[in-house]
């Protein structure tokens, strides 16, 4: 079990520092931002909920906003993220429910299982996170715009990166 | 009280949920009252660091170019330069008085290590802090414009607002008529800043150089800071919207300089003073 715990620490330094160092720089059109380590969130074990999933988003969203001087920014859509999660896995729970320590990921349910699950998840996190950022609801439709393109690229990448997990798994 | 336990024990999710949100939004609206605190230079301690190893890696790539930067500046220096632009006067039959010139910019090259242009609020995290004399409303410019101002500093690193942040207001002016007007970012688009306050009787064509003013004691007077790309008259609004595109193209700086002012301390004292008179 503590195994298991280091390596779910290394596995978010990793996460973040791709997120902190590359793909906050990665601007498409001025419009659409890959937020790729909500990946982290989104694929923890269905084990994991309660609280101690609250705090491991509230933490692990207040690493990047120390990254990025935005206190208060991440660790909110995460919380919010984190919350959802539970609901959202219930939602779309198979008929014989989940597995012991069974992850919500492609490699386990499938790219038509993960897609409306990874987006309902993505769109309710960068949504927060924009509309935190603007405090603005004048500007709902940029926010919107801005939520569902950066949605998307962040669930492609998020499908990428998966594509390769799934292919080390297999050699294990 | 065993209901009400009871109750709370069934909803701890949710209770912790807000008590959560509450800590974290806390945060967001207070960030700037205590971003002193200890812990948080700490945290810009890392986050620079982490900057500082990466940029070293990444600033090969760009050599060439920032190469190609500083031979032109070079240039342009030297045929500003006393010693080799300019005849030297014969002192011994000649006499002027030298503390007219007296210098009051001084400029430390930077290297920027971490820039954003796609959030809301963007930042500059520069590799000079407190030890090199860095100190907060200190200017950023790059040889082709303004690109911020200083708000954080840490021993090593210092944290500046972009021209794209919310709360960044530079104060400028037209260069060739010498109206005053403030340059600000609504959030959009990155290449279009938005200049208010010059009236609608001035003269002003797309294309209008805006320097500027001095009047901040943060920049010096007429340094670049856009070109006009388009303007409307707003029907019963006295002021223009005019949207300028920054010199500087803020997605690609990678060095720059900090301006200190030495005399914003008299400056800032004598307005102090000038207004506490008045009150």
């Amino acid at each position: 079990m503590r195994i298991e715990w280091i390596n779910y620490l290394f596995r978010f330094l990793v996460v973040g520092a791709l997120q902190v160092l590359f793909f906050n720089h990665i601007n498409v059109f001025n419009v659409a931002i890959p937020f790729f380590y909500v990946i982290f969130f989104i694929t923890l074990p269905v084990d994991v909920k309660g609280i101690p999933l609250l705090l491991i988003a509230f933490l692990g969203g207040l690493t990047i906003d120390v990254f990025t001087n935005t206190l208060g920014m991440h660790s909110t859509a995460c919380l919010t993220l984190a919350f959802a999660r539970p609901y959202v896995l219930e939602l779309l729970s198979p008929r014989e429910g989940y597995e012991f320590n069974s992850k919500p990921s492609v490699a386990e349910f499938g790219t038509l299982w993960f897609i409306p699950y990874g987006l309902i998840l993505i769109v309710l996190h960068h949504f927060v996170l924009f509309s935190v950022e603007a405090l603005r609801f004048a500007e709902f439709f940029w926010i919107l715009g801005k939520t569902l393109s950066s949605a998307i690229l962040s669930l492609l990448i998020i499908l990428l990166a998966q594509s390769f997990n799934a292919k080390s798994t297999q050699f294990e | 009280m065993r209901n009400l336990l009871n109750i709370l024990w069934k909803y701890q999710f949710f209770i912790a949920f807000l008590f959560l949100q509450a800590i974290s939004l806390t945060l967001l609206f207070q960030y700037n009252k205590f971003h002193k605190a200890e812990v948080l230079t700490g945290a810009a301690q890392i986050s620079g660091s982490t900057y500082l190893f990466v940029n070293n890696i990444q600033s090969y790539l760009s050599l060439k170019e920032e190469n190609e930067k500083l031979r032109l500046e070079n240039e342009h220096l030297k045929n500003r330069s006393k010693a080799d632009a300019y005849y030297s006067l014969d002192t011994s039959k000649t006499y002027f008085n030298d503390s007219l010139f007296q210098r009051q910019y001084k400029f430390l090259s930077a290297r920027v290590i971490n820039s954003t242009v796609g959030n809301r609020n963007n930042y500059i995290t520069l590799n000079h802090g407190e030890f090199s004399g860095v100190a907060p409303e200190m200017g950023i410019i790059t040889e082709k414009g303004v690109a911020g101002i200083i708000k954080d500093v840490s021993s090593h690193f210092s944290v500046g607002l972009s021209l794209l942040h919310s709360k960044t207001k530079l104060s400028v002016r037209l260069k060739n008529s010498n109206y005053f007007g403030l340059v600000s970012w609504d959030g959009v688009n990155p290449y279009a800043l938005n200049l208010d306050d010059i009236p609608n009787h001035v003269n002003i064509q797309v294309g209008d150089t805006i320097v500027t003013s001095g009047a901040s004691s943060i920049f010096p007077y007429g340094l670049l800071v856009g070109t006009i790309i388009s303007f409307e008259k707003v029907e019963g609004e006295v002021f223009y919207k005019i949207k300028i595109k920054p010199t500087q193209d803020l997605n690609s700086t990678s060095s720059c300089y900090i301006v200190m002012n030495r005399l914003k301390h008299e400056q800032v004292e004598l307005e102090t003073t000038a207004q506490a008179d008045e009150d």
